[in-house]
């Protein structure tokens, strides 16, 4: 008996012995019935076709508007219901033809027919494809080429591929899970098996009320899928429990859910993981360029994180210094222009850059003085007390302050978003008169408690944050793309902004002020402010009003605590950061602070 | 030294480029997508990130109420129940596609909301799901009406314990004779 289980377990842990056809003619044969499943689903709903369907191209079709004329014209020709109905029909055939003995050459053609329609359909029923659909794809197209180049590197390449992308499958869906709180605590399970869509309600009630079956459960799972790689460490020895596993997992996963297609074609890559971990004399091209790539890339993103680092540090040649006594230290700019004008202080919002006020400051430039600054932490500003509080920054902004002769005209106080409540709170703080505050679409401490709308945005804020610094500092910052406002600037201030926007401070920083910011304005009981005894300018993004009803209120608020020495300006159609960025929008802004300011002059 | 096959090489070579492009998409965060803008078409270059970071764990509910020709509103009613499950779909779920196509259509709907109405009404999700509750309408109801509003909320699907959340109400829409 135990001689009989050793050699059970033993057969367990060796390489599964398939050969390069084998596998290939396997792959296929999963393949082709997910796409023969998907293709008579979709002829088995009439109503698919019909006017007003989600795959009626009349409406989805602008979906695509970005696309070159002649694919929008291919796409809408195929699909047409009639059109679309053919293809499928064409699906099916190709996908039998692949579950036959069929020659090479006609598998060539049948894989690389149903590669082809799954392409070209996709748009048409882009509302509902799902995983499946892009696995058969992919699986569809490695066949193809395989057996349109028969030679054993070519078809060893395509085979690597699928085993690739196989493993990366797994490993990316159990370690993004892991960034999940719901994964790590296993509420995902019984959130998930609760709804009508995806769950099972049997299942449901076996885990809602059983936290620790639910946790391991998800944990088995983030186990099995993040450590699939391990196939390729073992030399073919783990292959057999984890395609095993693969297999058990699909299968469940097919019953609960009701994903059926998954289990063909997620399987239809598992021949593939078995060619590539047995023994076989094999091409190890494709997987040798894949991971030198991966790995040059890695390598050239560090090497351009520290570039970039060095070009921000740079910054502070052509910037002013001074040392607060929190013992941080502030890089700033101050455009003095004539010694008879006032000068506006601009304090830029979380997760944002001086470079932001660009275009209003060439906007005004003739007429106001202006300084404008990097937070502490953010950019070449160094955060070395760990305050990132509102009170903090305005105890730096007003060291700052100090800084400054005692010939500097008036002083006006300015800040977008988060900004304008350092604004506020260091004309609170500070001994030296200020001659107004203005505030550029600004946040309210009481936003959280007033507005419904913002308390639900806050959770997207959280996981847009989360892992960005980490990521930026193992030198990803490539790929985050480049935003649509850093090229509303102008021309001089890009380079700078997209050199901040990638750096991990940012990004640090404003998670810092934010986790600050949340709990202060979690803390508040109510929305009123306190009053301040200062004019002050309240200018409102008109997009920040229509997307939330509260914002009116929250603004007037704003402009109320300044015991009725306020003014209320609305940009039209801009929003919270086209008001600076984009250049009507920040022309309208600057022409509205240098009417408010040349008022208080006149004034006072 | 071995000759290398050039037509193993080009498969190779782009098998290499797919897996790196396809590596270098699925950050947890999806700010760092910037390479899947090379997929016009949303399509060859995987997403691996099922169901990650956080997994949906409510249903969606697409709703309707129709305005009479004398002015009388109905009452809401759902205008496609997500499809109960059976056995037979381990391999046959057709239906599947409309459940899904809708929690794709509002999913894109609701990323449009937060740009203002005037984005949102001019949406494809928006022109496509107004058409999708039209059409269900039109087959269900056999006297003339002057209009209808659709409305998105969501629940705790088999979990009754908590109240569903409307999610968004469109506005009026009247329907030519």
């Amino acid at each position: 008996m135990a001689e009989c289980v050793a050699e059970l377990l033993k057969g367990a842990f060796t390489p599964i012995n398939i050969d390069r056809e084998g596998t290939l003619r396997l792959m296929e044969r999963l393949s082709s019935a997910t796409h023969l499943v998907s293709a008579a689903e979709y002829l088995a709903r009439k109503s698919e076709f019909e006017t007003g369907s989600l795959g009626d191209w009349g409406l989805i079709g602008d979906r695509y508007a970005h696309l070159p004329s002649w694919q929008r014209r291919v796409l809408a020709a195929v699909s047409r219901p009639r059109a679309s109905k053919a293809i499928h029909v064409g699906r099916i055939i190709a996908a039998v033809t692949l579950l036959a003995r069929t020659p090479p050459a006609v598998r060539a053609a049948a894989s690389g027919y149903l590669a082809l329609s799954a392409a070209v359909l996709y748009p048409r029923g882009n509302y509902g494809s799902d995983g499946s659909d892009q696995v058969a794809f992919q699986t569809a197209t490695a066949a193809a080429i395989a057996r349109a180049i028969p030679t054993p590197g070519a078809q060893d390449a395509a085979l690597w591929y699928v085993g690739l992308q196989s493993a990366l499958s797994y490993a990316v869906s159990g370690w993004a899970k892991l960034f999940g709180a719901s994964w790590r605590t296993g509420k995902a399970v019984p959130g998930v098996m609760r709804t009508l869509s995806y769950g099972n309600k049997r299942i449901w009630e076996l885990f809602k009320d059983r936290p620790r079956l639910a946790r391991m459960s998800a944990h088995g799972m983030l186990a099995f899928e993040g450590l699939f790689p391990l196939v390729y460490a073992a030399r073919g020895r783990l292959t057999r429990p984890f395609i095993a596993a693969a297999v058990g997992f699909h299968t469940i996963i097919a019953g609960t859910m009701g994903l059926g297609r998954f289990l063909t074609a997620f399987g239809s890559m598992l021949p593939a993981i078995a060619y590539t971990t047995n023994d076989r004399p094999k091409s190890n091209l494709m997987p040798t360029l894949a991971f030198a790539s991966v790995a040059i890339a890695l390598a050239c993103g560090t090497v351009a994180s520290a570039l970039r680092r060095s070009r921000i540090t740079r910054q502070c040649d052509r910037l002013d210094m001074v040392t607060c006594s929190s013992g941080n230290t502030l890089s700033f700019r101050h455009e003095h222009h004539r010694d008879d004008a006032p000068t506006l202080i601009l304090e830029h919002g979380m997760l944002a850059t001086p470079q932001h006020f660009a275009a209003i400051v060439d906007h005004i430039r003739p007429q106001l003085n202006v300084i404008t600054y990097h937070r502490a932490g953010y950019g070449p500003s160094v955060n070395s007390s760990g305050g990132y509080s509102t009170d903090d920054s305005a105890e730096d902004l007003i060291d700052l302050i100090e800084s400054l002769p005692e010939s500097v005209g008036p002083l006006y106080l300015g800040g977008h978003s988060l900004g304008g409540l350092v604004a506020r709170r260091t004309a609170q703080l500070t001994d030296r008169p200020i001659a107004g505050v203005i505030y550029l679409d600004s946040s309210h401490p009481g936003q959280l408690v007033i507005s419904t709308g913002q308390r639900k945005g806050v959770e997207g804020l959280n996981s847009a944050l989360a892992f960005v610094p980490s990521s930026l500092r193992v030198g990803l910052g490539w790929l985050l793309p480049r935003p649509a406002w850093i090229d509303s600037l102008p021309e001089h201030a890009r380079k700078d902004a997209l050199d901040l926007y990638r750096d991990s401070r940012l990004w640090k920083a404003g998670a810092m002020e934010w986790r600050n910011a949340r709990r202060a304005f979690s803390r508040r009981r109510s929305g009123r402010l306190d009053p301040i005894d200062i004019p002050a300018l309240v200018i409102t993004a008109e997009q920040t009003l229509r997307a939330d009803n509260a914002q009116e209120r929250l603004h007037d608020d704003l402009a109320g605590s300044h015991n009725n020495r306020a003014y209320r300006v609305v940009i039209r159609s801009a929003d919270h950061d086209s008001i600076l960025t984009d250049p009507e929008h920040a022309a309208s802004t600057g022409d509205a602070i240098v009417s408010f300011i040349e008022e208080m002059e006149r004034t006072t | 030294m071995k000759k290398v096959d050039p037509f193993a090489f080009a498969a190779a070579a782009a098998g290499a480029g797919m897996f790196f492009i396809t590596f270098f998409a699925q950050h947890p965060n999806r700010g760092f997508d910037r390479l899947r803008t090379v997929d016009k078409l949303g399509f060859w270059l995987p997403n691996w990130r099922f169901f990650a970071p956080e997994p949906a764990q409510n249903d969606l509910h697409l709703l309707h109420r129709t305005l009479s020709l004398d002015g009388e509103e109905s009452d809401w009613e759902e205008t496609h129940q997500t499809t109960r499950r059976r056995p037979t779909h381990f391999i046959w779920f057709p239906d599947r596609r409309t459940d899904k196509g809708l929690f794709d259509a509002v999913a894109d709907l609701m990323a449009v909301a937060p740009r203002g109405e005037d984005h949102l009404l001019a949406s494809p999700a928006y022109r496509t799901i107004s058409a999708f509750v039209r059409r269900r309408i039109r087959k269900a109801t056999h006297h003339p009406i002057a209009g209808y509003q659709f409305m998105l909320a969501t629940s705790t699907g088999y979990d009754e314990t908590n109240e569903p959340e409307e999610l968004l109400v469109s506005p009026y829409i009247p329907l030519e004779a």
